[in-house]
């Protein structure tokens, strides 16, 4: 039997610490740099999402330091133009802790709204709200790929219409009840992946006809059947088709990416061969402030009813 | 207008005088030509100075050891070369006009003396790294082994994009703006292991020329640098190799005759170590029942080069370059009882192929011509492959993506010596390139193929003439004529380029130069992923050539006979119509329509002065380096259109190395850098806005951060120190070994890798528990990688020509006169 001498083990000893000591001292170190993050002159923001056939909300805010609480703006004066038509002036409402006005949107009008708080620059913002998509043809697909655990998934067809002519804005939601119901999943429509990323937010730059057939799919998800291993969902679907303006889609892709910087900072914290992230900047159409003043019309489609799986 | 017209033709006129005058000389003129190889191996020696004399006047030899220099005999030409003997060839008569110069080396231990004429400094090109074997087996790296582009990235003007990684910025350009030239020949993908490790292998090299601006026309196709690398020769007189370790890779050399006379062949290749060390991990974790998985990540390459010297005139060379970086996870399990069975094939592979035959003739001792054909390819590609058997069901699925980039290129490139001072380049090129940025296919899905190809032809032809007036003044003038045409897309450019260098004392020389370069190919990389997610896009309708204009002037001068030198460079650089990912994009595999992803007509400025100081004879030996530059971009679409500075703007760059020669055997080399730090985008402020629920449509207000201009703040500064010593001996059986001992980091600064935003109380909750409002508190906090790494690594020479007799006397301990004592044995 071979025998080592005492020096080889030693070596050997050696050559083990050194390979630990190696492996060690690549680990990452997270060292804090500031939390002095340096102050700012708080700036209005003036938000609001007009949806057709709703009352329209304004929510005036000042940005504000990280670290302090929100910094409503309780003193502004608030003058909404429809159709570049004063309209009416809007006080705020404590209890709801925004600016109410009494003017229902509208699909096809033009709004704007003036802001005027002391002390500061005027702001406004302008938008306009989309008419109504008409969606048709639903039908449900029951196999529409394999996901990457080589397991089956649906997806929904439906038409809709549009105007080659003209920029149009959309967007495709599949509401669920609840975290074990079904969500969109790899869809291969080019009109979404014309987009670039996976969220059913998309124009009609390549559509070149008066009518769009579209397949998104998703994963039904599953649960648990009390220990007798999981079942797949078969929860009936109800898509809502939203048309939404150009300030809406612009702003709410900025919203999702910065939902994916917010959710991947911990992944690039553990990955050695990450480098530095892109900050997204969020879109805002509020000129002397912060922002977004959008409008999108909703159009509830008829119930699908998938087939027992 | 009439003044301009004046100039043009007093040009000429003095131009033409000058013609006459030289051609009335030559009746007693002419050319000899040749080249200059290392008499023991046959390895053609780059640099070399071959001169007249008695006016110590010459040129130096190019990248093929190639020579032309115009004679009136009687005359004596000297040919020298650091570290070998010089040679002298006495020229009587015009019989003889090709020359093959064999230099022997020097063996210094015999205490022979040497004396190198030096290279004329009129001669010298500025806007030009050149690095030598022995600069780039010196100078301390992470990992211990040597690297040559992270040792370029250590003078004036180049820069590392993050820390310890082999990717160039050079002169404000993009990481893709920089052309690697393997023997004239590109190499598109340039480093392994995520970019910590260059695909160069330094035991192949000869030499290494970086030119950062004043592009000779012979070069062009990327706008920042060429990276010209010329291979070695392997040694024509016999066998012989070497085999090295360090803490990441293995890597070994074999070369020798060739089988046919005057051939020989070199192969030399590396294999990562750390594969081993995951395959390890995953078997004990599978053991252990931790994970049911294997993995592996690692990497490879191999050059080969065969050369053939048929006869004075003809040479041929045949080189081959192939090198993989790879990941990979699977999984075999089988249930014993049910026969249930679950295979799982997972893979990412990117890499280099690159194959290149050349043909070098002497036409005439005043021409010169060398072709080559090549085909170079990168690709990048991930499968995924999952087979299950149940007793109820059976699947297999597979999916794969591909991006790659194809090159066949044929070139000619030309010297002819026109008058004594004036010399002329000429050459065109050919390139048909396929270009696959995006292929996707799933075995079930009939619509999610994507099959996206585009083929590109770009052609080019140049011409570059080189004066000599008065002894003082050294002229490249010439163009590049490119054209690149690619599915209805036409490129047409012209390049104009001009190097002038001007003698203004005797050591002392000034320089200006101006370029013009074209890029057809755009890489695209998202700084997040730096891993595997370079994807090379071709120049079309959407998305333009980018092309730049660089400007630069510059002075170098030699004190002490040569052994300090100095150089300035002052530059401006332009760039145009660059491109990258749209904001939110950072893959475009799988996508149908990635032309959208894409935003270009990008703008770049780069301006800076660079200073070098070299130390370059003694057993001190060093230089002390310094940039201090501003670099921005501006796109219509990021940063509201405004200008913003640069990802890898670093306004003051500064390295000192310091090397000394104790004796034969031990050397050792510290190393100090300095860089201002990367910019970053600050938060200023958090709103709360309207959110809608990706998933439901809801609306809600949140809060969410306000990041203010793009790149307007700037991480601390960076700086490390580096030391390494190297021990050479030889060993108990006559073999030359080499001991490299590293220390990277020595003082264990923490430079941030990059700077991000993230709750003071992050790890205080469980990711399930809501953070009470009074601990929402945001922090800048930095990521730091590489404290102290040691390194050690190990080569040893295989050469029984310099095998030396073991000198070692076995030596034993014995008691003697009362005292422990060593003799030798008997």
């Amino acid at each position: 039997m071979m025998r080592l001498t005492k020096k080889q083990i030693i070596n050997s000893k050696l050559v083990y610490l050194l390979i630990i000591f190696l492996t060690l001292s690549l680990f990452s170190c997270r060292k804090k740099v500031t939390d002095d993050l340096p102050f700012y002159d708080p700036v209005p923001a003036v938000n609001a999402l007009l949806e057709n056939g709703k009352p329209i909300n304004i929510h005036i805010s000042f940005v504000k330091l990280p670290d302090n609480k929100s910094n409503i703006c309780k003193n502004a004066e608030v003058k909404l133009f429809v159709d570049d038509v004063y309209t009416e002036t809007i006080e705020f409402d404590e209890d709801m802790s925004l600016y109410p006005a009494s003017t229902i949107a509208e699909a096809g009008k033009k709004y704007k709204c003036q802001v005027y708080i002391p002390e500061y620059d005027n702001l406004s913002a302008e938008t306009y709200v989309p008419q109504p998509v008409n969606v048709y043809d639903l039908e449900y697909v029951g196999i529409a790929g394999y996901d990457d655990e080589g397991c089956t998934y649906p997806a929904i067809r439906f038409s809709f219409d549009t105007d080659p002519d003209k920029m149009m804005y959309y967007q495709a939601i599949l509401p669920r009840g609840s975290d074990y119901e079904y969500r969109l999943y790899n869809s291969i429509d080019p009109v979404i992946t014309n987009e670039g990323n996976e969220f059913p937010i998309f124009s009609n730059e390549i559509i070149n006809t008066n009518n769009y057939r579209m397949e998104l799919s998703f994963l039904p998800g599953s649960h648990s059947s009390g220990g007798f291993g999981w079942v797949t969902n078969n929860p009936e679907i109800v898509l809502q088709f939203r048309a939404i303006s150009e300030d809406f889609y612009k702003y709410i892709k900025q919203i999702y990416l910065y939902n994916e910087y917010e959710s991947n900072i911990g992944d690039i914290i553990n990955n050695i061969l990450a480098g530095p992230m892109q900050t997204p900047s969020i879109y805002s159409n509020v000129s002397g402030g912060y922002g977004i003043f959008a409008g999108y019309s909703v159009t509830i489609c008829d119930t699908l009813y998938p087939p027992e799986r | 207008m009439i003044r301009t017209t004046h100039i043009i033709l007093i040009t000429i006129l003095f131009l033409s005088l000058s013609t006459f005058q030289v051609q009335a000389q030559q009746s007693q003129q002419f050319y000899i030509s040749g080249f200059v190889n290392d008499a023991a191996t046959g390895e053609r020696l780059i640099g070399a100075n071959v001169s007249i004399e008695s006016i110590n006047k010459g040129v130096a030899t190019d990248n093929l050891g190639y020579f032309v220099l115009q004679v009136e005999p009687p005359v004596n030409i000297i040919v020298s070369y650091l570290g070998y003997k010089n040679e002298k060839i006495s020229i009587t008569n015009n019989e003889k006009k090709l020359f093959h110069v064999a230099l022997s080396p020097l063996q210094t231990d015999l205490g022979e003396v040497e004396i190198v004429a030096r290279p004329e400094i009129l001669t010298q090109q500025f806007n030009v790294s050149t690095l030598s074997s022995k600069e780039i087996e010196s100078i301390p790296v992470l990992g211990g082994k040597p690297d040559v582009i992270k040792v370029a990235q250590l003078l004036p003007g180049i820069e590392p994009m993050n820390e310890a990684t082999s990717t160039m910025i050079v002169r404000g350009g993009n990481p893709g703006e920089n052309n690697y030239l393997f023997d004239n020949v590109p190499v598109i993908h340039v480093s392994h292991l995520g970019g910590f490790i260059s695909v160069f292998n330094p035991d192949m090299i000869n030499s290494i020329d970086i030119y950062k601006g004043g592009f000779p026309a012979k070069y062009g196709d990327k706008l920042s640098s060429i990276v010209n690398i010329t291979q070695r020769e392997g040694d024509k007189s016999h066998y012989k190799g070497s085999f090295s370790a360090g803490i990441t890779d293995v890597s070994f050399s074999v070369e020798g005759p060739g089988g046919l006379k005057n051939s020989s062949f070199i192969i030399t290749g590396r294999k990562s170590f750390f594969d081993l060390y995951y395959l390890g991990v995953s078997s004990i974790a599978k053991l252990v029942e931790a994970q049911d998985y294997s993995f592996i990540y690692g990497f490879h390459d191999i050059n080969a080069k065969y050369s053939w010297q048929m006869n004075e005139k003809n040479s041929f060379h045949f080189n081959i370059y192939q090198g993989d970086d790879y990941m990979k996870i699977w999984m075999n399990e089988k249930d014993k009882q049910s026969n249930d069975r679950i295979k799982l094939n997972m893979g990412n592979t990117w890499g280099n192929l690159v194959t290149s035959g050349s043909w070098n003739h002497v036409v005439s001792p005043k021409l010169f011509v060398s072709n080559t054909l090549s085909y170079s390819q990168y690709r990048l590609k991930n499968k995924q492959n999952f087979y299950s058997e149940m007793a109820y069901d059976t699947l297999d699925y597979l999916v794969t993506g591909k991006s790659d980039l194809r090159d066949i290129l044929l070139q000619s490139n030309w010297k002819y010596s026109v008058l004594k001072n004036w010399n002329m380049e000429f050459g065109a090129s050919a390139s048909f390139i396929i270009s696959n940025p995006n292929k996707y296919y799933n075995y079930y899905s009939d619509i999610a193929t994507i099959a996206d190809r585009v083929f590109a032809l770009n052609s080019s032809a140049y011409l570059d003439n080189n004066f000599r007036l008065f002894n003082r003044i050294d002229a490249s003038l010439g163009v590049r004529i490119a054209n690149y045409y690619s599915e209805g897309y036409n490129n047409f450019s012209v390049e104009p380029r001009a190097n002038i260098n001007v003698k203004v004392a005797k050591n002392h020389v000034l320089n200006a130069s101006y370029m013009r370069v074209t890029q057809n190919a755009h890489l695209l990389f998202t700084a997040g992923s730096i891993l595997n997610n370079e994807i090379w896009v071709p120049a079309g309708k959407d998305i333009e050539s980018s092309y730049s204009d660089q400007a630069s002037i510059g002075w170098r001068g030699e004190f002490l006979d040569g052994m300090l030198s100095a150089e300035v460079d002052v530059y401006y650089k332009k760039l145009y119509n660059l491109a990258t990912y749209k904001e939110g994009y950072s893959n475009i595999i799988g996508d149908g329509n990635w032309r959208n992803k894409i935003m270009s007509g990008g703008k770049g400025t780069s301006k800076g002065i660079e200073f070098l100081m070299k130390k370059n004879t003694g057993a001190l030996t060093g230089f002390v380096s310094y940039t201090f530059s501003k670099t921005t971009r501006q796109y219509d679409l990021l940063n509201n259109g405004l200008e913003y500075p640069f990802e890898y703007d670093r306004p003051h760059s500064l390295s000192i190395d310091v090397g000394y020669q104790f004796n034969k055997k031990w050397s050792v080399n510290a190393l100090w850098v300095f860089r201002s730090g990367m910019p970053y985008t600050p938060v200023i402020a958090e709103q709360s806005l309207p959110y809608i629920d990706i998933e439901t449509g809801e609306i809600y207000y949140k809060d969410a951060l306000i990041f203010g201009e793009r790149n307007s703040e700037r991480m601390s500064p960076y700086h490390r120190l580096d030391l390494a010593a190297k021990y050479s001996k030889i060993g108990k059986r006559g073999r030359k070994v080499e001991w490299t001992f590293s220390i990277y980091n020595a003082y264990c600064q923490q430079n941030a890798f990059y700077y991000y935003y993230d709750n003071i109380n992050a790890y205080k909750y469980k990711h399930w528990q809501e953070i009470p409002e009074g601990d929402n508190r945001l922090a800048l906090y930095k990521l730091t990688y590489f404290p102290v790494v040691p390194s050690v690594s190990y080569k040893v020479y295989f050469d029984k020509t310099t095998r030396q007799p073991n000198t070692h006397v076995k030596k034993k301990l014995v008691i003697k006169d009362g005292e422990l004592r060593r003799v030798e044995k008997e």
